[in-house]
């Protein structure tokens, strides 16, 4: 052997709907991936929803919030202007003013203190609800803030901390005197019902000066990277014409509420489920449908070959027509030479059972070209291979190829569809044939072999010609790929197709020079299978 | 009959049906499943018509009649085939077949056949007689006298016969007379006769 032998990869079948198990591994872990996939787009989009929803309930929380401290600002100013008018015709112990004050405190605990300051010439607390707390801010702060006001107005102090501010109002304007209300911010911002939610507010005045800062009443667990709702809008209070500013940080809860949550990733596995259940049957679709041109082409292939394996039908049939013709002759001598019917008994005998024979041959014909499904059935290799060898001896011996069998097998079963089988033997015979055309006369040969052992039964087609040139022997079983001419390329896909689906694979081993040997390999029929 | 029928066939309902045939045309039958087993028959030199199928496992009956042609008294062959072409017909008649026959087999064309073979041993085993008779009568001789009846038979007179044995005229004559004796007969033609058929 001069040349190296160049070994085709071995044809594994790798039927459909029966995966390795690495692919159904990776089976899993893709419908994993995808669910997880589709459960994210989920949440992403019930969390856009949720966050449109959650905005729109901000807004309406916070046009409530803005109304409801304006109306409390309003009640400031008019708590100032009553006070101030009792204030102002009060006498000099102020019992008139104290006994109001007490009484707007008691009804309205944000307003934590009230007091009337004389300013001139030094400030002095006047009157007081309090007695001499301290304000927020200094004297001095109230008296200049005082001075800047005409008389009847009020003004906002602050002193930054968010917790109080001062509204200073001024009264009269012979003797400075100032009205101071001190304001709690967090009371201020109270809302009376627990409903809502958890808003974080802050007050400031036209400077930037943070009058009253709250924080969200429940500290519910934010997270940095969530979205905080936004709104600022300005209050229409003469005295106080403060900023608000309201922040609501989303929580992830709210954004992805248990329930919904749960919904969407049910969802998403059910979707998944529903497309998966779609292109499953998809595929069965298509696979019965492949499955059914496949049957087709491999009819119409056997319809086609069987124009080569006349003279093969013929000789078969010429034997059995042959002796029925010497049986009948024979026996009409038999008579006239005044023979008795018991010498006719085997002549009839024979002939019976040659037009059997001959039966026999027309139905295995029929059944060849007849367009039906596939019928597997136990079968003895040896004979299986010998029926189909038979029909291309004579085609051969035209050819001047000599066909040897060497049958080694003996009685091994497979479990095939004996047409099958017999198409893909014969197709490979052929094709050994096909290459042996240029051949020089009385060499060309072909020898089919088959064998058993423990891994299946085998069968080999081997022929002398001139091999397979080795760029050629991995797409040798590709659809429509032919080195013949005016050849479909179709023969050898057929062959492997019908030998996967008999649970086998199908090799070629070729030696440039020497010759191709195709080798069918198929499981070998368990013993325990009905006869 | 004198001689049977040796009839090679590898299809045993073939080989059977005719057999039956030829034994009812009143011919003994000998069957043989492969051109080897008939070669290996016993006894080997039993004469008899052939009838062989061309496709058979093994040798051939093309290959059979071939081989058999190479015997210098060869057996008359009946070869009979189920796929004939021309080819395979032209090839068969040049190797001396007595006839060729397509399957289905005719009987009557099978007699005819088998027949022509029967006659053709017929005029071969007398001529082999023929042949055997003069060659017993040629031994005789001693060999001198061979030598001249060989030269006789060249058509050499008894003058050139003593020149070219560098003999005496009278001795050739002498030995001459003795062949007469021995085979019967002095005449030139009929001893010209005796060495061709020996021969």
């Amino acid at each position: 052997m001069n040349s190296p032998a160049v070994e085709h990869t071995a044809h594994h079948a790798q039927r459909p709907g029966a995966p390795a198990l690495g692919g159904m591994q990776h089976a899993r872990l893709s419908t994993g991936l995808r669910w997880l996939g589709l459960s994210l787009a989920g949440c992403l989009l019930l969390a856009a929803w949720r966050y449109v929803q959650l905005d729109q309930e901000f807004a309406v929380d916070a046009r409530a919030r803005h109304s409801m401290l304006a109306q409390r600002m309003d009640q400031h100013d008019a708590h100032l202007t009553s006070l101030a008018a009792v204030a102002q015709l009060d006498d000099s112990g102020y019992a008139g003013f104290n006994a109001v004050a007490a009484a707007v405190r008691k009804y309205y605990p944000r307003i934590a203190a009230i007091q009337l300051i004389g300013l001139e010439p030094t400030p002095r607390v006047l009157a007081s609800t309090e007695g001499e707390t301290d304000l927020p801010v200094g004297m001095d702060a109230v008296r200049q803030r005082a001075q800047l006001l005409t008389a009847g107005r009020a003004a906002v102090l602050a002193n930054g901390d968010g917790k109080h501010y001062v509204l200073v109002k001024r009264l009269g304007s012979e003797s400075l005197t100032a009205l101071v209300l001190v304001i709690d911010s967090a009371r201020l911002a109270d809302t009376d019902t627990a409903d809502g939610a958890p808003l974080a507010l802050m007050l400031s005045d036209a400077d930037g000066v943070v009058v009253g800062r709250v924080p969200a009443a429940s500290a519910a667990q934010t997270a940095r990277w969530l979205p905080t709702l936004h709104e600022t809008r300005t209050l229409t209070s003469a005295s106080q014409p403060l900023q608000l500013s309201l922040q609501r940080h989303l929580s992830l809860k709210e954004l992805l509420p248990a329930p919904l949550l749960l919904l969407v990733l049910l969802g998403s596995a059910g979707l998944l489920w529903l497309i998966d259940g779609l292109r499953r049957t998809r595929l069965a679709r298509q696979e019965s449908a492949l499955r059914s041109q496949e049957l087709r082409l491999a009819h119409a292939m056997r319809v086609n070959g069987l124009g080569e394996m006349a003279s093969g039908i013929a000789h078969e049939l010429t034997q059995p027509m042959t002796a029925v013709l010497s049986q009948s002759q024979a026996g009409l001598r038999l008579i006239e030479n005044g023979a008795g019917t018991d010498a006719l008994v085997p002549v009839l005998q024979a002939n019976i059972r040659l037009a059997k024979r001959a039966g026999d041959i027309l139905s295995r014909m029929r059944s060849y070209v007849s367009q039906r499904p596939p019928l597997t059935q136990r079968t003895v290799l040896d004979n299986l291979v010998l029926g189909a060898v038979e029909l291309a001896r004579a085609d051969l011996a035209e050819r001047g190829i000599v066909l040897s069998t060497e049958l080694g097998a003996a009685d091994a079963s497979v479990q095939v569809d004996p047409v099958s089988i017999e198409q893909v033997l014969h197709n490979l015979v052929r094709n050994a044939a096909e290459s042996l055309d240029a051949a020089a006369p009385g060499t060309a040969r072909i020898t089919v072999t088959t064998a058993a052992d423990t891994e299946g039964v085998h069968v080999s087609v081997r022929d002398n010609g001139p091999g397979i040139e080795p760029q050629d022997l991995s797409r040798l079983f590709t659809p429509f790929f032919t080195t013949k001419a005016g050849g479909m390329g179709l023969g050898l896909s057929i062959c492997e197709r019908l030998v996967e689906a008999a649970g086998g694979r199908i090799e070629v081993v070729s030696v440039p020079g020497s010759g191709a040997c195709f080798t069918v390999h198929l499981p070998a029929a368990t013993e325990a299978a009905p006869a | 009959m004198k001689y049977p029928v040796h009839l090679v066939e590898d299809d045993a309902d073939v080989r059977e049906a005719l057999a039956l045939l030829l034994h009812t045309l009143g011919y003994r039958v000998n069957s043989f499943d492969s051109a080897t087993s008939f070669l290996q028959r016993v006894p080997a030199d039993e004469l008899g018509c052939v009838v062989a199928d061309v496709r058979m496992a093994g040798m051939s009956g093309i290959q059979l009649l071939e081989k058999l042609q190479a015997d210098p008294w060869p057996l008359p062959v009946v070869v009979i085939t189920g796929h004939g072409d021309m080819a395979l017909c032209r090839r068969a008649f040049k190797a001396g077949a007595v006839d060729f026959l397509s399957k289905p087999i005719d009987e009557h064309a099978l007699l005819e056949a088998v027949q022509a073979g029967m006659a053709r041993l017929d005029t071969w085993s007398s001529a082999h007689q023929e042949r055997t008779g003069a060659s017993q009568r040629l031994e005789q001789l001693s060999a001198r006298e061979s030598e001249i009846i060989g030269l006789i038979a060249d058509g050499l007179s008894t003058k050139e016969i003593a020149r070219r044995l560098d003999l005496s005229p009278r001795t050739v004559e002498k030995h001459r007379a003795g062949i007469a004796l021995k085979v019967g007969t002095g005449s030139v033609a009929d001893l010209v006769k005796l060495v061709l058929s020996a021969t």
